[in-house]
């Protein structure tokens, strides 16, 4: 299992930064949550973490900077599920969660790598869009089978990009119910870009709380959120409320006047 | 659905797909005998088998009509067939574009430039007869090299390899219209001529230039099979899944240029089957590479040996262009194809 260490991680898009000495350190089994308004950093943080966007600074996984790592092995130990909303043609559902495999597998697909599949499959619960085209389906259908694509790669650290944000209730709980179990029974460390802060609290043992590309704060949930620090992430005022069930609920009252992102 | 029906009806998918290409390779064989028949000198299709399992050099004139003249001509028919779908298949794997292909990409209109400035200007890098043959095979990677030199400049991406392929396209067709504008009547009759493509130049040396470029390609193509079928979840779930993007696509491009520079140089442009083997594949076999390739190298050559063999007698002694034939036959294939799927293929 995976712990990452970050120092001083700092990337721009041409002469836009867009992140500022990102410094965190993140122990096995954790549940970081990204949260922060639009533009703050957290896509951009995912994807150095996953060496698509090449950043200054180190980024560490298990105390190995990931620029010495080859590919595949980055790909054996992080699995990204992206926003939704490309395309994949003449892939079935099937075919979509076997590329996470590609890491694993040899050109034939082996016993292992089809048990993986149907893991992934039953796990999230897509058992009868098996054989379905992937671009036929729902936003939200196809937000699963991505999800399931990342969980039949058997990664250590998942990494996840606004997870839930084409579900709706129901499967937002049970999506984020399922990638906690995992994380809790295997030690898999998880990082996922939220936007809904009561979803946040819920399944976040962490959360990094990021605006204009910089740390604000990091820290559990319960002692990260409060009025003041969302009026000083968000320009909202907010009001945090207690359910004995559902935890912590932000509920968002008033857009602060003049309060540009 | 249970986990056994997910993993039993994968296993009978993939037994499906292997039939299928199996009863698409016993056609060719079929097809392969009953294209040596046809030609002005009657032969029966058991004699054909038979001349061909006795191996060449026979006394007959049958075994001589068979080996020498029709057997060059019919494999050249397979081998360029598959060697355009296989680099169609590829191209359109690599670059995400049920659009991309031989053709589009310029690849195949700096052949026909190279091809002309042979016919018209005499100019070139070889001498004598394989004037032509240079200059086309020389002229293709110099088109696939000038889009891979253009796409490199703002990374190499499906978009930016596909806008540089048309670029190339328009200047490499403007340069042989302008060759045509020039040239003498008998020059530019010639180069329509290679422009149509035929099969009729085929001889046993040109054969075994193109088995070898097959041979050596078809392994590489199929063992990219899997990286490609990732390749189509974006470039960036690709990385993340360890597949080496540009390597890959750069690598595919290279082999299906050198696919395509290897038959039009002896052919002549043959188009339409780089572009339309595929998908005719992708409708019956569907978008997993490991069968797709092979699956479309059996079509593509179906496609190209049928057209050639009704190129030969429908109007004969006369005998039409393969080129013009490829799109008379398969396109009325590809358009029913295309109707008659609900499914959403691509």
């Amino acid at each position: 299992m995976v712990t990452i260490a970050t120092d001083t991680v700092k990337f721009s898009y041409g002469s836009a930064r867009v992140l500022y000495d990102v410094t965190f350190r993140l122990e096995t089994g954790t549940i970081l949550a990204l949260v922060g308004p639009n533009g703050s950093g957290k896509t951009t943080l995912i994807r150095c973490i996953d060496r698509i966007l090449h950043p200054e600074g180190s980024i560490l996984i298990n105390e190995q900077n990931i620029h010495q790592m080859s590919r595949n092995d980055l790909a054996t130990t992080i699995g990204y599920v992206p926003q939704n909303g490309t395309k994949i043609a003449a892939a079935t559902v099937f075919d979509v969660v076997m590329m996470g495999r590609t890491p694993h597998m040899s050109w034939r697909l082996g016993d292992v790598d089809i048990e993986r599949i149907e893991y992934a499959i039953r796990l999230l619960g897509i058992e009868d869009l098996a054989e379905r085209e992937y671009n036929d389906l729902s936003g939200g259908q196809q937000q699963k089978v991505l999800i399931a694509r990342a969980i039949a790669q058997d990664p250590k650290l998942l990494l996840l990009d606004e997870p839930t944000n084409s579900l709706d209730i129901h499967h937002q709980l049970e999506a984020l119910a399922t990638i906690s179990d995992i994380s809790r029974s295997t030690g898999m460390t998880v990082v996922m870009a939220v936007h809904d802060l009561s979803i946040a609290a819920r399944y976040a043992d962490m959360l990094m709380m990021l605006k204009n590309g910089a740390i604000v704060a990091i820290g559990k949930p319960e002692e990260l959120i409060t009025p003041d620090r969302i009026r000083e992430v968000y320009n909202v005022d907010a009001r945090i409320l207690h359910d004995p069930e559902a935890g912590l609920i932000v509920a968002p009252l008033r857009a602060v006047v003049g309060g540009a992102l | 659905m249970s986990d056994t029906a997910i993993r039993t009806g994968y296993a009978k998918r993939t037994h499906i797909r292997i039939l299928i290409i199996g009863g698409l390779l016993a056609l060719l064989v079929l097809l392969t005998g009953i294209a040596a028949t046809l030609g002005s000198y009657p032969i029966g299709v058991i004699e054909v088998y038979e001349t061909i399992f006795a191996g060449p050099g026979g006394n007959s004139d049958i075994s001589t009509i068979v080996w020498d003249y029709r057997l060059p001509r019919i494999l050249m028919g397979i081998l360029a067939g598959a060697a355009l779908g296989l680099a169609g298949a590829m191209m359109q794997g690599i670059l995400r574009n049920p659009l991309a292909s031989p053709f589009t990409l310029g690849i195949a209109s700096a052949a026909s430039f190279g091809a002309s400035l042979a016919i018209v200007l005499g100019a070139g890098v070889a001498a004598g007869g394989s004037l032509i043959i240079g200059n086309a095979f020389l002229f293709t990677l110099i088109a696939a090299g000038a889009v891979y030199g253009l796409a490199r400049f703002r990374g190499i991406t499906p978009e930016t390899m596909i806008m540089a392929g048309i670029a190339i396209m328009y200047l490499f067709s403007a340069l042989t219209s302008f060759l045509q504008y020039i040239g003498d009547t008998e020059d530019v009759h010639a180069v329509v001529f290679w422009m149509f493509g035929s099969l009729g130049r085929s001889t046993w040396e040109t054969v075994g230039v193109v088995a070898i470029l097959v041979g050596a390609l078809f392994p590489l193509f199929l063992l990219s099979a899997r990286s490609i079928n990732t390749l189509a979840a974006g470039d960036e779930a690709a990385k993340s899944l360890g597949v080496p993007v540009e390597h890959i696509r750069i690598g595919g491009m290279a082999g299906a240029s050198l696919l395509t520079a290897g038959v039009i140089c002896f052919t002549g442009t043959i188009g339409f089957i780089g572009l339309v083997a595929p998908h005719i594949t992708r409708m019956i076999l569907g978008g997993d590479n490991r069968f797709l390739l092979p699956g479309t190298a059996v079509v593509g050559a179906l496609v190209l040996l049928g057209a050639d063999s009704i190129g030969r007698t429908i109007m004969a002694p006369q005998i039409l262009p393969v080129g013009i034939m490829t799109a008379f036959l398969g396109v009325p294939f590809f358009i029913f194809l295309f109707l008659s799927r609900r499914r959403n293929y691509w």
